[in-house]
């Protein structure tokens, strides 16, 4: 009886050590595969957007901080376009593929995640709550996104990559027209 | 009960008088002695206490130190050996997870360096998942992961005509201008490889590391608090504290006498 106690406890101390390791970095999607559904199978050729100073401003206010690098790479085709974007939940940043359509989220979804914490985010019944949404003139979300508790500051980084990405489809969207 | 004569009642009062005085010289004695020892620890106590009281206004946590003898007394030491490579005039550094361009850093959460090249205007650094396009001047102009790259990165290296080639686990491939895509290669290359950190570059990534993590409001509220003199350092702070309560109560004592 001690014996088999022994060993569940032993047992329960590995699982409890390997869990962050095997939480390490979960890529739920590759990034080129992920842009090239959003397109039907093949994506076009990248484009980039420098985030001049005009820009960095609302930048700055979506993210809250600054973005830290001078240009962002997306793909677009017609009316819709692709970004992948990092943004840090806690502690680690979360590779998020974010697809716009017509200005508005056709599909956002977290591509990979290194939080230990906070991976409830993937699923649908969250991200699903992105789909529609458009910025409104002061860069928030159109509409409430309800959160999940445990993982605030992941749906915190989420919402922020959300708003970040439709500014941008309105800048470059802005520029074509 | 028998009555106390006049001269018996004045040498009494001067006896009083007598025991009020000594007691009066001892109670400013001992106000003097504490003073003078604690003189130093108060005014060392007020000028933190003000500056820290305005912490915020004078951007204590932002600004850090960079002093080595302090840095070292905080044992801020970086973790891994510091990892060099050079590209052109310039230094590319790696440690603690941390990418630092000649002796400062440029980027955080950066993992191990595969290889480091300098095209004119830009400096080209690869880890194994990630390519970081810098400025001369550390200024990041892109990072490059996943769908921007042909897969995870072994080694970084420049041909003969300075185009830029990495090895990744399916093959060669070769950057297109600007980085907006990478060509399948056969050409030969020659790779980057890490070089020994100078002493110059080593100083300056271990400043500016440790600066990082060590704001002025730290210092200065475990200086206030005694701490950063040891483990003694906070009872000899207490005993200021108490040292001057008794000052305060020594002098109302006088200043009540007096009256």
């Amino acid at each position: 009886m001690q014996f088999c106690l022994r060993h569940c406890i032993l047992a329960c101390v590995m699982l409890t050590l390997a869990l962050p390791a095997a939480s390490a970095k979960d890529v739920y999607q590759d990034p080129s595969a992920f842009v090239a559904d959003a397109f039907g199978g093949a994506a076009p050729e990248p484009k980039l957007l420098w985030v001049t100073r005009k820009l960095k401003p609302r930048v700055r206010e979506i993210l809250d901080r600054n973005l830290g690098q001078l240009r962002i790479r997306y793909w677009a085709r017609e009316s819709r376009t692709v970004w992948i974007l990092d943004e840090i939940g806690k502690t680690k940043p979360i590779t998020t593929g974010i697809v716009i359509d017509n200005g508005q989220i056709a599909q956002l979804k977290p591509l990979v995640y290194r939080e230990s914490h906070g991976w409830e985010v993937r699923y649908p019944f969250f991200t699903d709550q992105f789909i529609g949404l458009t910025l409104n003139n002061d860069n928030k979300l159109s509409e409430h996104v309800d959160g999940i508790s445990g993982a605030t500051l992941s749906v915190s980084a989420l919402k922020r990559v959300a708003r970040l990405a439709l500014y941008f489809d309105a800048q470059v969207s802005a520029k074509h027209d | 009960m028998t009555e106390l004569s006049p001269n018996h009642i004045e040498r009494r009062r001067n006896g009083d008088r007598r025991k009020i005085g000594k007691r009066k010289k001892l109670i400013l004695k001992w106000h003097r002695t504490l003073g003078l020892v604690s003189a130093l620890f108060l005014v060392f106590l007020a000028i933190t206490g003000v500056i820290l009281n305005h912490g915020p206004a004078l951007g204590l946590d932002g600004r850090t130190i960079d002093s080595p003898w302090l840095l070292d007394w905080y044992g801020m030491e970086l973790r891994d050996e510091i990892i060099s490579y050079r590209a052109g005039d310039h230094w590319l550094s790696w440690s603690d997870d941390h990418l630092f361009l000649d002796g400062r850093a440029v980027v955080e959460r950066a993992a191990e360096l595969n290889g480091v090249a300098r095209t004119e205007d830009v400096i080209v650094v690869a880890t194994l998942d990630t390519v970081y396009l810098l400025t001369r001047e550390g200024d990041l102009i892109e990072r490059l992961t996943g769908a921007a790259l042909p897969g995870p990165i072994v080694r970084l290296g420049e041909t003969a005509d300075n185009q830029l080639i990495v090895e990744t686990e399916a093959g060669r491939f070769a950057a297109k201008a600007g980085f907006m895509g990478w060509a399948p290669t056969e050409l030969n290359a020659l790779w980057s490889v890490p070089t020994p950190t100078s002493d110059p570059i080593r100083q300056k990534v271990l400043v500016d590391y440790r600066g990082e993590g060590l704001p002025w409001s730290r210092v200065l509220l475990d200086l206030h608090s005694g701490r950063l003199f040891g483990s003694w350092g906070p009872y000899v702070m207490d005993a200021t504290a108490i040292i001057l309560v008794i000052l305060a109560l020594t002098g109302l004592i006088n200043w009540k006498r007096r009256r």
